[in-house]
């Protein structure tokens, strides 16, 4: 089916002719052709997503793969479990089921433990039968997992609360254990263990007025006293803000856009990638002499806690830019290193600062794999990075996409994504071995980071660029949540759509019962809401009871999805072919986080 | 059905509602109709076209014996009226919860729903 059907029969089912006939294409596009095209099992179930049996599964275990690290990055999961997790996706095996049911009851504590608004819009959980967990929280995935998201983002997604109390049993209170973690664990010290802390506390306050020593006078008044029973919400923000945080330290260290100073860093890397030729070599020597004038002429600052947490946000820039994917221990090693090559490489392709500048940026001081970094320089290539707003985020996506099909290559993407998003797989690296690496989900950075260098994506598609990290890491990971958080809602909401506006009629089956035989129970709602029954007249009580749970579970549904089904529909139907799949998938996630948006905001009616 | 109607009288259907309940043979046979792991009968992974072919032959045979237990109308001011087969054995009067159950569901369901369909339709006459 080509989109341009697909579009022509929302237009048919949203106008007065031929509804039937356009309920039909609609159907025919999102049941089968839409499920090839992105990966998406339609239902969308976990024996599909995670015992995978040579169906397109692939999106969709990545969204079960982002929930498992946000529960774990909030205590919902051991590190254990985590480790298990991967260990089970490396092998290609599914879960086993304890692991299941310990991420069903992460679920479960969470929903208890926030008052996010838009959980309350949700029918609530089972609270018995394995299936029937697994099934709701497949359904309201994406709901779940966008709320994590906000608990887990350095984005500034989180609203801060002036009600907080420091020591109390919330998600947030896990959140902002997750970002002392982040910042102040100390992994040299190997003090990995199951026995995180869960909650912010009062034993985690000396961590916050090293933070706020860390960012020098400005937050001094920030600082918490010993006797706090609340965070100021200005210091809340810098913890669940890294743009925040990071301009308080460049101010602290005057290396801000109006900063003077030089600020460096020296590092040593086992790794260090030889010169390959005399001129690359005759570069590199003077680019030597020069650091090695930085380092002499500097007072040496060797690994003091400032210096240790400015390395933390270094990374962190790092790793939502997508260049980075080790884990956060202000340690510089050779993943850190290559993600400060990988920026300064594709800045040097696509971006707006010279050569001359960006050869000042990271210095090779000695051939022995020592470097030295120029903070100043850094600050202002990362800061090309920031998460930009909502309404930015979506006209670079948009440009990024114009300039696909400008290039010709909407078709190419549209064929080709599902296989070559294996292609970033390693760069995640072995987690089950490594688990404390991180993926980063934020959506506005993830947008930007494959703004910046639009023309290497669309080489990449080509088949050109080798290079992943960076603009086309962020690109397929950005496209890849697309589908997860829209396709995944809209994929569930349309289930229950087709019951309720398409005429697909509800269907249950009875005990088996002699001759291998089994009794139907039928019920059909038309669009008006008329609706027929069909029963067998040898139902049993527990067939009919089964039947009635059914509808009533498939009507809580309803009530939550309908609204923003109808408006993708509407969507649709307002669309121009030509218009590629993935494309058509973008759009629709727009109108799904938009959804979810108000969600937060209480906004929705609730079910 | 409200297919090919127009809004308005899309809209004039939503205000009354009603709601039908039929019983009758309609068994079918297991073999081929499942996936591997739906045995629950929650309607999930059930082979779709395979049940609807088997009801039709089973509906359409000349010797079928499908008939209405129950029927509802509700109106716009919520005045209802309930046809009820006579004489409902014990065993028929839990279908006769099951269609009260129906009644009450389709009417939640599209008080709920309004907002969100008249939103799907709005831009062609609204």
């Amino acid at each position: 089916m080509r989109v341009a059907d697909f579009i022509a029969g929302a237009r048919r089912f949203t106008a007065e002719r031929d509804r039937g006939g356009g309920a039909e294409q609609l159907r025919l596009g999102v049941e089968s052709e839409m499920p090839l095209r992105y990966a998406m099992p339609f239902p969308p179930d976990v024996q599909t997503a995670l015992y995978a049996r040579g169906e397109p599964t692939r999106t969709r275990r990545g969204q079960w793969h982002e929930l498992v690290q946000h529960l774990t990055d909030l205590a919902y999961l051991t590190p254990t479990r985590f480790r298990e997790w991967h260990l089970a996706r490396e092998n290609g095996v599914p879960p086993d089921p304890s692991l299941l049911l310990a991420v069903l009851e992460g679920v479960d504590e969470l929903l208890r433990e926030d008052d996010y608004a838009g959980f309350h819009m949700l029918p609530p959980p089972p609270a018995r039968g394995f299936e029937k967990r697994i099934d709701w929280l497949e359904r309201y995935m994406s709901t779940v997992v966008y709320r994590l998201s906000e608990l887990t983002s350095f984005d500034g997604d989180l609203v801060t609360r002036s009600g907080y109390r420091i020591g109390e049993s919330t998600a947030y209170g896990r959140c902002l254990a997750f970002r002392m973690r982040v910042f102040f664990y100390d992994y040299r010290a190997d003090r990995h263990s199951e026995r995180r802390k869960v909650y912010f506390d009062r034993a985690s306050l000396p961590q916050l007025v090293a933070l706020t020593t860390f960012l020098g006078d400005a937050a001094r008044e920030l600082r918490p006293g010993v006797a706090d029973s609340t965070i100021a919400t200005d210091l809340q923000r810098l913890l669940v803000n890294a743009d925040e945080l990071f301009d308080y330290y460049r101010r602290a260290n005057r290396i801000g856009p109006d900063g003077s100073r030089n600020y460096y860093l020296q590092y040593r890397v086992a790794e260090a990638p030889e010169p390959t030729d005399t001129e690359t070599d005759r570069r590199a020597a003077r680019l030597r002499r020069r650091a090695a004038r930085w380092v002499r002429r500097n007072d040496d600052h060797v690994d003091t806690g400032v210096n240790h947490f400015g390395v933390r946000l270094m990374q962190l820039s790092l790793w939502r830019a997508g260049f980075y994917t080790g884990r956060l221990d202000g340690d510089i090693g050779p993943l850190t290193h290559l993600g400060l090559l990988a920026l300064i490489e594709q800045e040097r392709e696509y971006g707006d600062l010279g050569d001359r500048r960006l050869d000042h940026v990271l210095l090779p001081v000695s051939a022995a794999g020592e470097w030295v970094v120029n903070l100043r320089l850094l600050a202002k290539l990362l800061e090309r990075y920031l998460p930009p707003p909502l309404e930015d985020v979506r006209r670079e996506e948009d440009e990024i996409w114009a300039r696909i099909r400008e290039a010709g290559q909407e078709d190419r993407v549209d064929e080709a994504f599902v296989a070559r998003q294996r292609e970033i797989g390693p760069y995640y690296g072995r987690l089950s071995a490594h688990p404390s690496r991180r993926v980063y989900y934020g959506l506005r950075g993830l947008i930007r980071g494959a703004f910046r260098a639009i023309g290497r994506i669309v080489k990449w598609i080509g088949g050109v660029v080798q290079e992943i990290l960076g603009a086309i890491f962020d690109f397929v990971k950005a496209l890849a949540k697309r589908l997860q958080e829209g396709i995944g809602t809209f994929f569930a909401g349309f289930r229950v759509f087709a019951h309720y506006l398409l005429g697909r009629p509800f269907v249950s089956l009875g005990a088996t019962g002699a001759g291998e035989e089994r009794s139907v129970l039928m019920t059909r709602f038309g669009i008006d809401f008329d609706v027929v029954s069909v029963i067998d007249e040898a139902a049993s009580r527990e067939d009919i009871e089964r039947h009635t749970d059914y509808l009533r579970t498939s009507r809580e549904d309803a009530t939550y999805f309908l609204g923003v089904i109808g408006s993708c529909i509407r969507t649709i139907g307002l669309l121009q072919p030509p218009v590629g799949w993935l494309r058509l998938a973008v759009l629709l996630a727009r109108v799904v986080h938009q959804f979810l948006a108000d969600g937060r905001a209480g906004r929705r009616p609730v079910a | 059905m409200a297919e090919n109607k127009s809004l308005w009288d899309f809209i004039g259907d939503m205000s009354t509602l009603d709601v039908v309940t039929l019983t009758g043979n309609l068994t079918i046979k297991v073999n081929d109709l499942q996936g591997e792991d739906a045995a629950d009968g929650s309607g999930k992974a059930i082979k779709f076209a395979g049940i609807m072919r088997q009801l039709q032959g089973n509906i359409l045979k000349k010797d079928a014996q499908i008939s209405a237990l129950a029927a509802t109308h509700v109106s716009i001011d919520k005045d209802t009226v309930t046809f009820v087969k006579e004489k409902l054995s014990a065993e028929e009067t839990v279908y006769l919860d099951f269609h009260n159950e129906t009644v009450k569901a389709a009417g939640i369901a599209r008080a709920a729903m309004a907002e969100g369909i008249a939103k799907l339709f709005v831009g062609n006459k609204l």
